[in-house]
């Protein structure tokens, strides 16, 4: 039992009524105009940073423990089964590395632009992001491993989703499974060009903008195209589920499941440009010189380095994910 | 339960708010495995309401405010949203107060319960006008908050009169 009086003390209204308008208008302002308060959210994020920090241990921990309890015989059968998979592996690269270079060559006599090179960062899932309402999930690499806004993010099946937030060790990705994130994408089979939007939950994607008299079939897989500018052609998207040809609409209801595993992956690959890459050593290198001469304070390596990259990036995925839609997404907005 | 008599200075049970907000809000955006996040309890919520019906000389309506609009930027919820939910929970232990002299854990957990409901149903209806959407993992957490309460009492109970 506890001794608890309640203190009495006057049941204000008039107090209360003004705060839950102040409330209601502060509600008002962040629907029409989510930008004016992004200084705020991206310094509340750069607050969590240490949280986040911290939550690295476990995952750290998990490791070394996994490493030291793994008997013999399960990490030599481990090694078989991964040495057979690399063989898989590698004879499939064969033929690939023909269709590589056969490629080169009908694009050198095309004349066109030669696809972007990407190095993989391999980075673990260290957590989701607190509210349910969005697709976000925190990733244990950071600027220190050469992340930067907007890169994509992959794993073995297809594409999760670009990063919208980095820090110093870790980093936030946005799935495109967010309602407000959109992929142009075209179907593997015909060509054609559609986009793919997420509909907020990890199941599930939407096929906008397909006409009625297209050839579009159940199973059909989706690839992106890379025309939005921000996420490479030729990773898996997803396959159509269902298509549904009643609706009033001149276009079709299309139902697709991503390619990607979004529920339970823990291992993704971060799609860093070679030559932005280096880049980026070259100028962490000089910013932790410059550090040790000024010996900046601490607070300085909490906020969120969006700035170091080129500016017109980090104002279209600044902190918040609401300001993200992408070119496409736009497009979209307007033609509704 | 042994709870001393001796009463805390301001400045203590000051201190002891604010360490247990920051403690609350770190444990609020901790994050997570996918499978496991729609179980996190409203810890800050929790705290919050300890707080209003304990120490109301202490905490009131602008607590309440300053709380949900933290809560609404940690968490990214539509900024304001979580605050007027918070105030109008604020109301309901304000209201309770008058009518309850007496409190014992039984009734402190009662009151925290129907706290935790009326902020996720407010919630709930704000989410709806405002944004037209319906999350029904709030009533996981809910239920998980309530479940865990008596956490927040035992580990407070020093500043509970």
């Amino acid at each position: 039992m506890i001794p608890s009086i309640f203190a009495r003390q006057p049941l204000s209204i008039r107090k209360t009524a003004a705060v839950l308008i102040v409330a209601m208008i502060l509600m008002w302002f962040d629907s029409k105009n989510p930008e004016w308060f992004n200084p705020i959210r991206s310094t509340s994020h750069a607050a969590m940073q240490p949280i986040y920090e911290l939550s690295l241990l476990p995952s750290y921990a998990a490791h070394w423990s996994s490493g030291r309890m793994e008997s013999k015989e399960s990490l030599r059968r481990e090694n078989v089964q991964l040495k057979s998979e690399l063989i898989h592996a590698r004879a499939k690269l064969q033929q690939q590395d023909y269709i590589l270079a056969q490629n080169a060559r009908l694009q050198g006599i095309l004349s066109t632009t030669r696809p972007e090179q990407y190095d993989l960062t391999l980075a673990q899932v260290i957590g989701t992001d607190t509210n349910p309402l969005k697709q976000i999930v925190v990733l244990n690499k950071g600027v220190q491993d050469g992340v930067k806004v907007g890169q994509t993010v992959i794993d073995e099946k297809g594409i999760l989703g670009q990063v919208i937030n980095v820090y110093p060790n870790t980093s936030r990705l946005l799935l495109i499974t967010d309602e407000l994130q959109s992929v142009a994408v075209t179907v593997k089979r015909t060509g054609q060009r559609a986009i793919i939007t997420g509909e907020g939950t990890p199941a599930d994607l939407r096929l906008n903008y397909v006409f009625k008299t297209s050839d579009v079939r159940v199973g059909d897989e989706l690839v992106s195209s890379g025309l939005g500018g921000r996420i490479p052609a030729g990773y898996a998207v997803g396959r159509i589920r269902y298509v549904d040809p009643d609706q009033g609409d001149n276009f079709m209801h299309i139902e697709v499941t991503p390619a990607a595993n979004f529920n339970d992956n823990s291992y993704v690959l971060i799609l860093q440009d070679k030559t932005s890459k280096n880049a980026q050593r070259q100028a962490m290198l000089e910013a932790t010189e410059a550090a040790a001469l000024d010996e900046l304070p601490v607070v300085g390596a909490l906020q969120p380095v969006d700035s170091l990259d080129n500016p017109a990036l980090a104002n279209a995925t600044g902190a918040d994910p609401a300001t993200l839609p992408s070119t496409q997404d736009a497009s979209a907005q307007s033609s509704r | 339960m042994s709870s001393s008599d001796s009463t805390h200075s301001n400045f203590e049970i000051v201190l002891a708010i604010v360490l247990s907000f920051i403690l609350a809000s770190s444990l609020n955006v901790y994050p997570l495995s996918l499978g496991t996040a729609t179980l996190r309890p409203m810890v800050m919520i929790m705290v919050l309401i300890f707080w209003l019906i304990f120490q109301p000389r202490h905490t009131g309506l602008f607590t309440a405010f300053i709380i949900g609009l933290i809560a609404d930027l940690l968490l990214d919820t539509r900024l304001g949203q979580q605050a007027f939910a918070a105030v109008a929970m604020a109301l309901v232990v304000k209201i309770a107060s008058i009518y309850i002299k007496q409190l014992r854990t039984l009734g402190a957990w009662f009151l925290a319960c129907v706290c935790l409901l009326v902020f996720q149903s407010v919630l709930w209806i704000l989410q709806m006008i405002t944004q037209n959407t319906f999350v029904p993992q709030g009533g996981i957490s809910m239920l998980m908050s309530m479940a865990c309460w008596p956490l927040v009492l035992l580990a407070l109970r020093r500043y509970t009169h």
